[in-house]
């Protein structure tokens, strides 16, 4: 039993009207179902037995193996966002453009409101989840207290369901396959980095930082 | 749930904390987790309200953002107009029959579903409130799930247009249905966010 599921003796002062927080239940958030907590095992998923929603999973990764999928994600993502998606040739001309090339071209063009869309779920988004984490796990996995927890994990909470990362990659090779109707189209790095970064932060997420509360 | 001291439970849904807050007045009430300061609400504020806002405004944008062009491509021909469909059937016609099928359910498909299945949710809250329950329930995490989806074909008229600029010869360009497309994936989150499923599973409107 490597996975600790169970809140622990950690609480912070109220600093609302919420009475004293009552920690051997859990309400499940879709279907207000009431179960009791218990351990959960590394590979074992609880879901609710009303609704069928996952309640919470048994925890794998210690905070020094998340960071570490944190700082990889890092890496692919500033790999992914430097180098070109789709290299497009015609009659001798030649043109490798990023994402944010793209956009700042689509906002060029007037289409202002879907510039700002792409980049807040294809670059902002996943660089916030990746930033939030590495603020949260560097002091936890060098056992310290974390400055800004609440904050930085209620930001994680409410960006993750922006983060469109895996949807891009699948654009982009669309992409490449409608230009090649009009040009000489070939799939850059930047599409196979966007590809390794679409499955990290799924790990990441699936990980979750919610147990970070109580395992630190 | 309402426990017998008269204090009810909610588990906060983004750090799992489990508070008792008092049961009176709870449906209308505002906390805030102890432990991550995230609200707290026995039911979304305005949740029904909101969802057909988002429903109805996405369903109405559905119809420029099909009817009217996405994007143009401009070669030595002339200037082409595509629709979500148009685009769809040349991916076709050219052979790419995965990559069609993929953007014929992420354009076209899942925005459909999604609006359909919202207005079914938000009206089976109000006018049968204890039909299929397990499903309805299912139902709303499938379109929870896949409604990102549909921004496949934003991202594809962005990069193909930042990536094809060759003047005369080559070029493509965004047109006004992309917004409205783009208005319809941001509207059908958003009203997906905004229904709380826990309406599905209480007896009473306005009382359980």
């Amino acid at each position: 039993m490597s996975g600790t599921f169970l809140p622990s003796q950690q609480r912070a002062q109220p600093r609302s009207r919420v009475a004293d927080p009552q920690s051997d239940f859990v309400v499940c958030e879709q279907c207000d179902a009431v179960h009791r907590w218990r351990l959960l095992h590394s590979d074992e998923v609880a879901h609710c037995q009303r609704c069928g929603v996952v309640l919470g999973r048994g925890h794998r990764l210690s905070a020094q193996s998340l960071l570490a999928l944190s700082i990889a994600a890092l890496v692919v993502f500033l790999i992914a966002n430097l180098s070109s998606i789709v290299s497009v040739g015609l009659r001798g001309q030649h043109a490798d453009t990023t994402l944010a090339g793209a956009a700042s071209i689509a906002w060029q063009q007037g289409e202002h409101l879907v510039a700002v869309l792409a980049i807040a779920t294809a670059i902002v988004a996943p660089a916030m989840l990746i930033a939030l984490r590495l603020l949260v796990l560097w002091p936890i996995a060098r056992r310290r207290s974390s400055p800004h927890l609440a904050l930085a994990m209620r930001a994680m909470h409410a960006v993750s369901r922006w983060n469109m990362v895996e949807v891009l990659t699948v654009a982009a090779l669309v992409s490449v396959v409608r230009i090649g109707h009009l040009a000489q189209a070939d799939a850059g790095p930047g599409v196979l980095a966007f590809a390794a970064l679409a499955l990290i932060l799924a790990a990441l997420e699936s990980a979750g930082v919610r147990h970070l509360w109580w395992s630190r | 749930m309402s426990t017998p001291s008269g204090l009810r439970l909610l588990t906060c849904a983004c750090c799992a904390l489990t508070s008792s807050v008092p049961a009176a007045g709870v449906e209308s009430a505002k906390f805030h987790c102890p432990r991550c300061g995230h609200p707290l609400y026995a039911r979304k504020p305005m949740s029904l309200q909101r969802t057909w806002a988002y429903v109805i405004t996405s369903a109405l944008l559905y119809v420029p953002a099909n009817a009217l062009p996405i994007v143009s491509t401009i070669d030595v021909l002339g200037r082409k107009p595509h629709t979500i469909a148009g685009g769809i059937s040349e991916l076709w016609d050219g052979g790419d029959w995965i990559l069609a099928i993929i953007v014929f359910v992420a354009s076209l498909v899942v925005p459909l579903v999604k609006i359909g299945v919202l207005a079914l949710l938000a009206a089976s809250v109000q006018h049968a409130p204890s039909w299929r329950r397990p499903e309805r329930a299912r139902l709303f995490r499938v379109v929870e799930t896949v409604g990102h989806w549909s921004m496949l074909d934003v991202y594809v008229v962005v990069l193909v247009g930042g990536m094809v600029r060759f003047g005369a010869l080559a070029s493509v360009q965004p047109e006004p249905g992309l917004v409205a497309f783009a208005a319809v994936v941001v509207l059908t989150m958003l009203a997906a966010q905004s229904f709380d499923p826990r309406l599905i599973w209480q007896e009473k409107i306005g009382h359980d």
